[in-house]
């Protein structure tokens, strides 16, 4: 069933971004190592912070190299979907993640909620409204009252 | 000095609190982002004044449960509810889906009662001869026995594309690195954060990735589609070779949980991987595992409830916790007058031979109260999914706050749950990642310790042991690459 919000991607290309970005990721951990001089200051590999960074950087890159042969080898026809409103949901949550200390954990619970309820798709107020605010404080009740963990308030 | 400590472990009193002890451990295990380790730590202010019998019969119930409870979400919503959880993925899952989670269920409450029953009975029978193999070990066998977990894990965790297993055992190793340097504290790869000094936390990593991937790209999607999982009459009958290929991988999954348990620092997730990969070896049908085989979820949690008894030898014995729940229990002996090391059983041989009591006695209890909660939750699946995710995204994000009180942990767990996420698109399997990432700092650590040992060569890696766990993953790399040239040749 087409989604308009989904994209089709050929596996191949994934897989091949896949490993460019291990790349990436090794070289940048091999020159931070490095610039931050961890391998060079020390004189044996135990005092050696740098070791093991370098080892797992010759490794991401060597297998981001091996993921991109393997991706050529990779069906064409095949393709991954991908859903454009999870990058919307993870935004939504970031900000959620920010709100919490400034609106406290029940209103920014609440609202993420709603937001996530309707972009999830569903269509009935009523569910909506007694899912954003019954699980909030279902939570803050189990967490706060009984648990005694310190959520973020309001007031 | 036995019927002496079970007289004082099996009054009505303690064995009302070692059924609520089941029951909360089992709940707290079950509810992803949450933890046994976590019950236990929120519940021990509240034994201060509990007689200690009592005090050890609440807690070891929520550690039994706690064990168990990691594999409900893990068989129901794809998501384990702790590491050694995550084997019990790969076949409980597929079961779910197909309208047999309750059969799933139960093969991981049944398996997980007779894993820890035995093992506990074996730590009773053997528990100072594991306590002298715990102390065999040097770093150096850490080190080879952890990163042969860290590829079998690769292998088997990645269903073939060993390349894409490896990818993922480097990024864990990689997140792995963020925090202090084990050796000499200095912070690496905190780019300033405080946050950081400390590293990421496990549960933010663990519920971001698996709740990413299981649940992110169903967004809108889940509520277009008519409800698939549907309830199977009468789908709790286990058939006659289902039993029979279940008994010898519990009876394998005790001995190894036994033996791994007992080793300071080696956790479930190892021991959870090696079962699953013996009984995948083992079996008549190893193409099932990985698509819902009872064998696989049996394999996988009698091995990591087999650990539950035997990480409390050398703690008991030694005076070394051997993981964070055992040295939260330290905290509980402490503070109950107990001193651990090795003249426990002189000084305090009641209160050894009471835990292990209440060790087989919590297991018998979980059978009841895990029927109990189980008969419920596998209802869980016929929640529409539009309902049940928004509110298990929710509950992870309080989990991860809970941790640390940060909310540093929950945008983590947002970075790793789009994560897990592309991951699951892109078909990079999860588990290699968060294994790696679990054990990389002892990797690390033992490997300079090996070196600082002996002078800074690789002499300690030339033990037996070591020897033989580096021939054995060499060996398996070895077959992982030939086997997929083999079949890339077949197929063209």
């Amino acid at each position: 069933m087409p989604y308009k919000f989904v994209r089709q991607c050929k596996l191949r290309v994934l897989e091949g971004a896949a490993g460019i970005s291990g790349i990436l990721l090794g070289l940048f951990v091999g020159i931070y190592t490095h610039g931050k001089g961890w391998g060079s200051r020390a004189k044996s590999l135990v005092n050696n912070p740098g070791f093991f960074p370098y080892i797992v950087a010759i490794g991401l890159i060597l297998l981001g190299i091996a993921l991109i042969f393997k991706s050529r080898t990779t069906d064409r026809e095949k393709v991954t979907d991908i859903n454009l409103l999870s990058f919307v949901l993870i935004a939504g949550w970031m900000v959620y993640a920010v709100l919490m200390n400034l609106l406290g954990f029940i209103v920014s619970s609440i609202l993420v909620m709603v937001f996530t309820c309707v972009l999830w798709g569903i269509s009935s107020k009523r569910i909506i409204l007694l899912v954003s605010v019954l699980s909030p404080v279902m939570i803050y009740f189990i967490m706060v009252r009984i648990l005694h963990v310190k959520f973020p308030t309001l007031f | 000095m036995i019927i002496q400590a079970m007289q004082a472990m099996m009054t009505p009193i303690n064995i009302l609190l070692m059924f609520g002890g089941v029951a909360v451990g089992t709940i707290f295990g079950a509810i992803p982002g949450l933890t046994g380790a976590i019950a236990i730590a929120i519940f021990l202010p509240m034994t201060y004044y509990m007689e200690s019998m009592a005090a050890l019969a609440l807690l070891i119930g929520i550690y039994v449960g706690g064990s168990f409870g990691g594999s409900i979400p893990a068989i129901l919503i794809g998501t384990p509810g702790a590491p050694e959880a995550g084997i019990t993925t790969f076949d409980g899952a597929p079961l779910a889906r197909n309208g047999k989670g309750g059969k799933a269920l139960k093969t991981a409450l049944y398996a997980s009662c007779a894993g820890n029953f035995l093992s506990s009975i074996t730590t009773i029978l053997m528990m100072s001869a594991l306590a002298r193999l715990a102390l065999l070990l040097g770093p150096s066998e850490y080190c080879s026995i952890v990163l042969f977990s860290i590829v079998l894990i690769a292998t088997i965790g990645s269903k073939g594309n060993w390349i894409k297993g490896l990818f993922a055992v480097m990024l864990g190793l990689a997140f792995a690195l963020v925090g202090t340097d084990p050796m000499i504290g200095i912070p690496r790869f905190t780019f300033g954060f405080h946050s950081l000094n400390t590293g990421l936390e496990l549960i933010p990593v663990l519920v971001g990735l698996f709740v990413g991937g299981e649940m992110l790209g169903e967004v809108r999607i889940s509520s277009r589609r008519k409800s698939l999982t549907k309830i199977i009459k009468n789908e709790n009958r286990f058939t006659k070779d289902e039993i029979k290929s279940c008994i010898p991988v519990i009876f394998t999954g005790s001995a190894i949980g036994s033996v791994i348990g007992a080793l300071p620092g080696l956790n479930a997730a190892i021991s959870a991987t090696l079962n699953y990969a013996l009984a995948k070896k083992i079996s008549k049908q190893p193409g099932e595992f990985g698509n819902g085989s009872v064998t696989g979820i049996a394999a996988s949690e009698a091995a990591n409830n087999g650990t539950v008894g035997p990480t409390l030898v050398p703690l008991l014995t030694l005076g070394i916790p051997g993981s964070g729940t055992a040295a939260i229990f330290l905290g509980a002996l402490t503070l109950h007058g107990v001193t651990v090391g090795p003249t426990i059983f002189q000084e305090h041989g009641d209160v050894v031979y009471g835990i292990f009591f209440a060790l087989m006695f919590c297991t018998l209890a979980l059978a009841i109260v895990g029927t109990v909660i189980c008969g419920f939750a596998k209802y869980v699946t016929l929640v529409p999914a539009e309902i049940l995710d928004p509110i298990i995204i929710l509950v992870c994000c309080a989990g991860s706050y809970s941790i640390s009180k940060r909310l540093f942990d929950v945008g983590c767990m947002m970075v790793f749950m789009l994560f897990g996420w592309l991951m699951k698109e892109i078909r990079i399997p999860m588990l290699p990642l968060l294994i790696a990432f679990l054990l990389g700092s002892m990797l690390e650590t033992n490997f300079r310790r090996s070196l600082q040992i002996n002078q800074n060569t690789l002499r300690g890696f030339a033990s037996p042991l070591s020897v033989v766990f580096l021939v054995i993953t060499a060996a398996m790399l070895v077959y992982a690459v030939a086997g997929s040239m083999a079949k890339k040749k077949k197929s063209e």
